[in-house]
């Protein structure tokens, strides 16, 4: 059984091409000092002409508009589901727990989750501190609420492990019980906790 | 003569061309920067167009490069590269889809189980069908083993989405490692 990894060390082109003759980038380097010396700094673009910039405003809002309902449902599920899992953890090992490294932290995984995908009634992207800072706020139903508060009202001060398709991506201490509602905090640009909060659904 | 010294060292100032900002930038970052370039396109001229571009375009913007850190700087030509690349990658994939919508046909790969190279090839092949970034990330953690909050440094992202995007490339690979007999896509 091979991984992922081994597949693409042995098709690594950076590994079995020849090497590049340093000839090579010796003209390379001649040619980005030529060229950079000719051509005169350009400035960096600053913005749009004022017309191109009203026609897609206008496209925006038609879209905004009518777009769910012009186009078909399908084109914009275009966002693999993701296996949400939320597993608790220890601080240290234990028979039948796994371990598991994140950001360089040791943790001891339970091997069954408290809540996964069908405990998720709805997701959201909530802005946080700031323009560019966004989380994925995680609203649990009614059942995976109960399942959460139970296993968390006895976990206080040890770790819980987020995990998505089986890999931890955050793994937060519990500072208090948690019920309905999860946030993914994590200084998320907005495209990036829509694509999360999709993929969760 | 007693007392005196024989000979003193003194530092020579050798009048010589103050070294060229640019040249620099080039001799420091450009082999690490090929490396990554050829495992983002599909061929040799390929990579060297793309770090001759990004090359460019940081003689342009000499002034907005960090110049604290060679990390620093090297984060950012390794943004602007991939940047460069998803534009390239974006136009090329219209284009492809556009010409297979022509020929009628899937993409077909051409699979013969028994070969451990072919399959290989293949998942090398499938790392085309990534957003460049992604792509970028999957590289950079599996082939030169960067840790995950080193990359997020180097492209000024969060920890938690680079592990994202490597969990969704691997996830995107896999399924092309599972059309082959007797292999898995075990995560480390």
């Amino acid at each position: 059984m091979k991984k992922i990894s081994e597949f693409l060390q042995q098709a690594d082109p950076v590994r079995h091409e020849t090497q590049i003759p340093p000839q090579r980038f010796l003209e390379l380097r001649n040619a980005v000092m030529s060229e950079a010396s000719t051509a005169p700094p350009v400035a960096m673009k600053t913005g749009l002409p004022l017309r191109r910039l009203a026609l897609m405003a206008a496209v925006l809002l038609v879209v905004m508009i009518f777009g769910s309902r012009l186009l078909p449902r399908h084109i914009f599920e275009t966002h693999a589901t993701v296996l949400f899992q939320i597993r608790l953890a220890e601080e240290t090992p234990a028979a039948g727990l796994t371990e598991a490294k994140v950001d360089g932290k040791v943790i001891y995984l339970h091997a069954e989750s408290v809540v996964s995908n069908d405990d998720i009634a709805r997701t959201e992207v909530i802005p946080g501190n700031g323009p560019l800072v966004f989380h994925v706020g995680i609203n649990l139903t009614t059942e995976g609420a109960r399942k959460m508060r139970l296993a968390t009202e006895n976990h206080l001060g040890k770790p819980i492990a987020i995990l998505f398709d089986g890999e931890i991506v955050a793994a937060p201490v519990v500072r208090g019980v948690i019920g309905d509602a999860a946030m993914i905090s994590g200084n998320f640009t907005r495209e990036e906790a829509e694509r999360i909060a999709m993929g969760l659904r | 003569m007693e007392g005196q010294p024989i000979a003193a060292i003194s530092p020579v100032k050798v009048a010589c061309k103050p070294a060229d900002p640019l040249e620099v930038l080039f001799d420091t970052h450009y082999q690490r920067l090929y490396r990554l370039a050829r495992r983002l396109v599909p061929g040799v001229e390929d990579a060297l167009d793309l770090v001759q571009e990004t090359f460019l375009r940081a003689a342009r913007s000499l002034n907005s490069i960090p110049t604290a850190t060679m990390t620093e700087q090297e984060a950012w030509l390794v943004r602007v590269l991939i940047n460069l690349r998803r534009d390239q990658w974006r136009k090329d994939r219209v284009r492809l889809l556009h010409a297979r919508e022509q020929t009628g046909g899937k993409l077909q790969i051409s699979a013969d189980p028994e070969s451990a190279w072919i399959a290989s090839a293949t998942v090398w092949r499938a790392l085309d069908q990534l957003d460049p970034r992604r792509r970028a990330i999957v590289v950079m953690h599996e082939l030169d083993a960067i840790s995950v909050p080193a990359i997020a440094d180097v492209l000024g992202i969060n920890p938690i989405t680079v592990r994202w995007h490597l969990s969704a490339g691997r996830r995107e690979l896999a399924r092309v490692v599972n059309s082959f007999k007797g292999v898995s896509h075990e995560k480390d």
